[in-house]
């Protein structure tokens, strides 16, 4: 009878992302760095062996020791406790940071893909949205994050809107690019023909066939961002100290490099290093998982 | 006289993550000299894979998994690369369907069919292109001197599909493969391309194996046919006898459905074609009307039908439908 | 039924300008009727204008030029709101089965679609409109629940068709409904169409490059050519007895599956010319073996020759005794 529906090999998306994910070594060990800053942000400050913002009594600038396994700083405090606290403050800022900047950038890249080239008042705005995201891309992106905190003072939640507000045009791009595509393919005619209005169509049609690019975008971009914080950090302009923090335990570490005490900078970077390196990693892996190409 | 083509007992697997699949089985085709078979069969048959693998072009997933395809003589599975490079474009050619996606937008014409001549025979750019119009010419292309400058997307689909015909005939081709010859062009236009191509194999003494899913075609310019389903050869007949009598059940669904959809008459009632091969047995088993308990269990192989020359069908109930006591 | 057609269109005009100051007339005064109830088909090769025809009764595109009453209503003079709520009326279903349907939605929201530019339907009767519809095609109420990739493409033509029908329109507009299907299922999809249009009393606009497609589902046909009609009148008639050339070529072209009919010789020379830059004339003149020098000064005027078939060709009258060359 006609109620016959092709037999498709059972498979769920979890059985498929394990036997994606078995056989790429640089997706795991990405996917492990992830997993590992995700539970430092939220158990990192109480998982440390000693204080993270207290001098420790005795001798500063301990190189590693069983005691101190990562030496310790300026101030005598544990630099293996404050690396391991440090997500806690520069994943929340990447995280919320991201969040914002993808909402907002892939609602305002559907709107200019999908009303662009068209007429009148919708197009005007597809054309506005695009000009702003040139306006701002046109800037070297750290010195104008540096600009924005200097703008409003250094500060957490300045660093965070800083971050998103450079981040919206990324994500504008990419969605209006998937959009473009999307919007000519014959289903969204087909909606146009049940009678759906344009602006229905743009959100309930042609976003979740777009949202792929973007999404996959995500994690490189939370990377991206812990870096950046980092280097505000550096330059004073971000997460103040003594909060832990990867680019501010850098910067104070960068000025003992130079007498020999090799510790206090290095591991904090490599930490950092290696952290951004994972996101980048999870990045282009989910780019090449969420293809449908690669979908058999 | 030995046949030009001998396909015997070709397989062809697909590698998947859990474990390989047959998807062309026990593939057996003879084409004469000169002679033009027409292979018919719905998309996912497995028609285009067993051009690919005649041309040595199969890449992974695919591999051919036993059998022989012999040119000639010549034994063509296993053969290197380098040796395949010599008969592929020299001997054995090969058009493709959408013939515009197939030329190099960035090149000329003129200069890809001058490559196609230069790449088996050590001939001057001059005399190459000289050859070249000659070829435009003689597949009915105007003006060829000035169409040798044109780029592909320049011409219309037909004409792309005159100058994949040219490049085909660059050599003396002893065969020609043409996959879907008619597809994506216009009717008014399909017809002068067929007719084109029949004209030039006969003239050439090629042999033609023409692969597409319309039986009119086949009808037309075949002088025998191949049906394929699920991968395999379900019955390989003369074209008089296969249109006047077809015996293997697909076959004649098939053919009923290409007279309907032309006449716009004899309707029935179908509901089973969305059915997907069986996976044991016969692998039409689930779609046949005359399906008997037997066919679930064995796998009937392609055999030659009593008292009609070169008529053969891989079905058990064969004889009784050649015979009309049971109606498929 | 009589008294007023359901479509009417007159004069159709559709310029799309292609740069350099050119302008390619896709569509040229087209004219044509549907009656309720009634299957027209539009048939011609590419660049024939039949699919911008199509689109520019949907108001997909917006015509150039011309007149479109659907029903007693100018759609023409409707905003694009109040031709929203028309939509439900008159439906369309699509060439490619699976990139008609949006990938990440269930078959039966899919269905369910259309329905909401209906007032006054709850989720419930929603539902019931659609499992209604999917049942018209002939799938099962478990369909409801699937997504588009687990179907066949016979399969999503059917939910295609579905979709068409949850709004029991007027008129349906078929684009090339079967040209992406295999030979079985083709032929299955015409049946169903058919059977549909009789037991729902639905009219067809059947777009396809394919004139025996057409044949078993259309009552009348419209032969067009770089974008005029050429030849319109009752199906039967035009296959039997094509008054203009290119009704006859098309004709001609086709290849019966059966060895022993005689291939036709008459076959249209050269290439179809650009829409771009037509021909003066009869667009068709280069190509016609019929062709005299008239032909090459002026288009043809469409004549009505009886039996409501209207033909643009000078010698529309002669052809019935012409042999092939």
């Amino acid at each position: 009878m006609a109620d016959l529906t092709l037999d498709l090999p059972r498979r769920t998306a979890t059985t498929d992302f394990v036997a994606f994910a078995r056989g790429r070594p640089g997706f795991l060990f990405g996917l492990a760095v992830v997993a590992l800053s995700v539970l430092l942000a939220v158990f990192g400050p109480l998982i440390g062996p000693y204080p993270t913002e207290t001098a420790l009594p005795g001798q500063p600038l301990q190189p590693p020791s069983w005691r101190h396994p990562m030496g310790t700083d300026v101030s005598n405090m544990d630099i293996l406790s404050r690396v391991i606290a440090a997500p806690r403050i520069d994943l929340t800022i990447a995280l919320v940071s991201t969040a914002i900047a993808f909402v907002v950038g892939v609602l305002l890249g559907v709107v200019s893909g999908f009303f662009g080239g068209g007429r009148g008042v919708p197009r005007l705005m597809s054309e506005g949205i695009m000009r702003g995201a040139d306006i701002i891309q046109a800037f070297p992106v750290f010195i104008f994050a540096l600009a924005l905190v200097g703008f409003r003072g250094p500060g957490t939640e300045n660093v965070v809107a800083a971050l998103a507000f450079l981040n919206v045009p990324y994500f504008l791009r990419i969605t209006r690019g998937a959009v473009l595509q999307v919007r000519e393919r014959p289903f969204v005619e087909a909606q146009r023909c049940a009678g759906n209005s344009e602006l229905r169509i743009a959100f309930v049609h042609v976003m979740p066939n777009a949202l792929t690019p973007p999404l996959a975008n995500l994690s490189p971009t939370i990377g991206f961002s812990i870096l950046l914080t980092s280097g505000l950090s550096f330059v004073g302009a971000g997460v103040p100290v003594p909060t832990p923090e990867w680019g501010s335990m850098i910067a104070i570490g960068a000025s003992n490099m130079m007498t020999g005490q090799w510790w206090t900078a290095l591991f904090p970077g490599l930490v950092l290093g290696l952290t951004i390196l994972g996101y980048a990693l999870v990045g282009d892996g989910l780019k090449e998982y969420l293809d449908p190409v690669n979908k058999r | 006289m030995a046949p030009l083509l001998d396909i015997g007992a070709l397989g062809v697997d697909l590698a998947t993550a859990g474990g390989s699949r047959r998807i062309v089985d026990d593939l057996s085709l003879r084409v004469g000299q000169r002679e033009s078979v027409g292979i018919v069969g719905e998309s996912g048959s497995g028609k285009t894979i067993l051009i690919r693998a005649v041309l040595g072009l199969l890449d992974p997933p695919l591999a051919v998994a036993g059998g022989s395809i012999a040119f000639d003589g010549r034994e063509l599975v296993g053969l290197d690369e380098r040796r395949f490079r010599e008969i592929r474009g020299r001997d054995i050619a090969l058009t493709t369907p959408e013939p515009r996606k197939h030329l190099n937008p960035l090149l000329t014409v003129g200069r890809q069919i001058a490559n196609v001549i230069r790449a088996h025979r050590d001939v001057a750019h001059a005399a190459a292109a000289e050859e070249a119009i000659g070829l435009l010419r003689a597949v009915g292309i105007p003006d060829p001197e000035r169409r040798m400058a044109a780029y592909p997307h320049e011409l219309s689909g037909g004409m792309c599909q005159r100058v994949i015909i040219a490049m085909a005939l660059a050599h003396r081709t002893r065969l020609l493969l043409v996959d879907e010859p008619t597809a994506g062009l216009d009717v008014t236009i399909s017809r002068q391309i067929l007719d084109l191509m029949h004209q030039l194999a006969e003239s050439h003494g090629t042999a033609l194996v023409l692969v597409s899913r319309d039986l009119g075609v086949v009808a037309h310019y075949c002088r025998r046919v191949a049906v394929m389903y699920a991968g395999r050869i379900v019955e390989d007949a003369s074209v008089a006898a296969f249109f006047e009598r077809p015996v293997h059940p697909y076959s004649r669904q098939l053919l009923r459905a290409a007279v309907a959809a032309r006449d716009g008459a004899a309707r029935e009632r179908r509901s089973s074609a969305l059915l997907p091969p069986a996976e044991t047995g016969c692998a039409f088993r689930l779609r046949c009307p005359v399906a008997v308990a037997e066919c679930a269990a064995t796998a009937p192989p392609l055999a030659p039908l009593a008292g009609a020359a070169g008529h053969a069908a891989r079905c058990l109930r064969a004889a009784a439908i050649a015979a009309g006591e049971i109606a498929a | 039924m009589t008294g007023t057609p359901l479509l009417t269109v007159e004069g159709l005009d559709k310029d799309f300008p292609v740069g350099g100051g050119r302008i390619l007339k896709a569509v040229q005064g087209v004219s044509f009727e549907i009656a309720r109830g009634e299957a027209l088909a539009l048939v011609g090769e590419s660049g024939s204008g039949k699919t911008t025809t199509g689109r520019c009764l949907l108001r997909l595109i917006e015509p150039t030029a011309g007149a479109i009453r659907f029903d007693g209503v100018d759609l023409r003079a409707l905003g694009l709101r109040r031709f929203r709520a028309m939509r439900p009326r008159m439906q369309m279903v699509f060439q490619e089965p699976y990139e008609s349907l949006s990938p990440r939605m269930r078959i039966g929201r899919l269905i369910e679609e259309p329905l909401r530019m209906l007032p006054g339907l709850d989720a419930a009767e929603r539902r019931r409109r659609a499992l209604e519809a999917l049942a018209m095609v002939r799938l099962g109420a478990d369909a409801y629940d699937r997504y588009p990739h687990q179907f066949s493409a016979g399969q999503q033509q059917r939910v295609g068709i579905a979709r068409a029908l949850v709004t029991r329109p007027d008129l349906v507009l078929l684009d090339e409904p079967t040209s992406a299907l295999d030979v079985s299922i083709r032929a299955e999809i015409l049946d169903l169409l058919s059977d549909l249009q009789a037991d729902l009393g639905l009219a067809y606009l059947f777009i396809s490059h394919d004139l025996t497609a057409v044949r078993r589902v259309c009552q009348r046909v419209a032969i067009m050519y770089l974008g005029r009609i050429v030849e319109i009148g009752e199906t039967e008639q035009i296959f039997e007895r094509p008054l203009h050339p290119y009704s006859r070529a098309l004709l001609s072209s086709v290849l019966y599956p059966d060895p022993r009919r005689r291939l036709s010789r008459f076959l249209l020379q050269g290439e179809i010319p650009s829409p771009i830059d037509l021909p003066r004339g009869c667009h068709l003149h280069a190509r016609c073996p019929w062709a005299e020098d008239r032909c090459a000064e002026a288009y043809p005027p469409i004549d009505d020759h009886g039996q409501g078939r209207r033909v643009a060709c000078y010698r529309a009258a002669e052809m019935a005794d012409m042999r092939e060359t």
